[in-house]
């Protein structure tokens, strides 16, 4: 466990809490995927399917994010739950998207966490206010 | 310990108030590190057995179109629950944080979190943290506030007075945690075998892209369902602890029970934590001396005036000559 930590720190210790929220619907969204991945041939699915998948993974992370950074984590989930929603389905759709297109079903809860930060980074620098635990910064929650 | 002298220096600069720069949570940053992990590993197996293709499990005797799939969609689920409850476990009352300074400082208490301090405690008991008292400190304890620090938390005061979170170590958090970890292994076991019973009975068949959608749903109520199961098994085990346990309140030396307002001297551990976006806090506070109880302002809008004025003499060993308190290098 000292490793985990030490590793997650290393690697995830500088997120953004969007791109943390983004890296976890990738995360669930490319290994959910991967699981049927051998299944789909390179035409196997259409563009609405794709969108399909991606949507429908998508809020099965969001509504893990909500549980886990909403509640576990204490950030509340009414304060995350619309931004964290945009970040799902768009992580949800291009997570399915690229695992599609690159075929490799060992990479793909890899390919979904760097496409979630990816997405998230970008949504939180453009469009997120800073969330603190429970909406304020100075009630001392933790 | 020798206490004191007047403290009579003037006020240094003020810490600039919040965090600098993006911190993860350790405990989120650990999870997002699970999720790769557990997904990366799963979905090896998932490849080397090609478990889409398979129509029955070896070990439980469950048969169905891509049942290799379900079962380690359920695997995964519980599992992912299962290794999140010991990585609280380890957060909580395992870890031996690297950097551990000793520490005093002194000030007025702004705010009190019990470790159980809502419904969230009782549903998911390893979340559970211990008792955090929030102490605005004295002016002459901001280099401390700010040692290393990559956040400082401030009060809800005009002037923004910055606050030292004050762990108390609660032996039911502990226990809670412990009961979670256990309760979520056999809840997962359960919940596997549930979670492929209730992927398998979709009865997904054929080829194509509704089979794969069909197939896809089916994995992802699999793990839905041995996850929930292992939360559940994680609800009883830490919440029957947690009643075998007990439950304590942060208090003095002498046994008073802290409360909001009250002047303190604190001494202990402080780290660098992750769980407060890389603030100093004490981990944990071993001994608390009580000077009396503030009549101006209520938290969390306490100010550091308030003790700079009424708390000349606190606990804290000084230097020789009188002058500030001592502090880690």
């Amino acid at each position: 466990m000292p490793a985990l930590f030490a590793l997650a720190r290393a690697l995830f210790g500088k997120l953004s809490l969007c791109a943390l929220a983004g890296g976890i619907v990738g995360a669930v969204a490319g290994f959910l995927f991967g699981l049927v991945l051998p299944l789909c041939l390179p035409s196997t699915l259409t563009l609405p399917d794709v969108l399909k998948a991606g949507i429908v993974l998508g809020l099965a992370g969001w509504l893990l994010v909500l549980m886990v950074i909403g509640m576990w984590l204490r950030y509340g989930v009414a304060a995350i739950a619309a931004p964290a929603l945009v970040n799902a389905l768009l992580t949800g759709v291009l997570t399915v998207a690229f695992n599609y297109l690159a075929q490799f079903p060992a990479a793909a809860t890899l390919i979904g966490i760097v496409i979630g930060i990816f997405v998230g980074s970008v949504l939180c620098r453009f469009f997120c206010g800073r969330v603190d635990r429970n909406g304020k910064a100075d009630d001392g929650r933790h | 310990m020798a206490a004191t002298s007047s403290n009579a220096q003037p006020c240094g600069p003020k810490p600039a108030c919040g965090p600098q720069g993006d911190n993860t949570d350790d405990v989120g940053a650990a999870f997002l590190a699970l999720l790769g992990i557990v997904g990366t590993v799963v979905g090896l197996i998932a490849l080397a057995i090609k478990a889409e293709a398979m129509t029955v499990l070896p070990i439980l005797g469950i048969a169905g179109p891509g049942i290799g799939a379900i079962g380690l969609g359920a695997v995964a689920g519980a599992g992912l629950i299962v290794a999140t409850t010991f990585a609280f476990l380890y957060d909580r009352c395992l870890r031996d944080p690297d950097g551990r300074e000793p520490s005093c400082s002194a000030g007025v208490i702004n705010n009190i979190v019990p470790a159980f301090d809502s419904g969230m405690s009782y549903l998911f008991p390893f979340v559970a943290q211990h008792d955090m008292v929030g102490v605005v400190v004295k002016c002459v304890y901001w280099p401390l506030v700010q040692l290393q620090a990559a956040n400082v938390v401030c009060s809800a005061s005009q002037d923004q007075s910055p606050v030292i979170r004050s762990y108390y170590e609660n032996k039911a958090v502990c226990a809670a945690a412990w009961g979670s970890a256990i309760g979520a292994v056999v809840g997962g076991i359960g919940g596997i075998v549930l979670g492929i019973l209730a992927g398998a009975a979709l009865g997904c068949a054929g080829t194509g892209p509704f089979y794969i959608f069909c197939l896809l749903i089916a994995c992802l109520i699999a793990a839905i369902v041995a996850a929930a199961c292992a939360i559940a098994g994680a609800f009883i085990g830490g919440n029957i602890a947690h009643a075998a346990a007990g439950d304590t309140s942060p208090s003095a030396d002498g046994g008073n029970v802290l409360q909001d307002g009250d002047y303190v001297t604190t001494e202990g551990k402080t780290i660098i934590n992750g769980g407060d976006d890389n603030a100093r806090v004490y981990w944990f506070v071993n001994h608390t001396t009580l000077h009396g109880r503030s009549t101006i302002g209520s938290g969390p809008f306490r100010s550091h005036t308030d003790p700079d004025a009424h708390l000349t003499d606190d606990a804290c060993p000084r230097e020789p000559s009188g002058g500030p308190p001592n502090q880690p290098k």
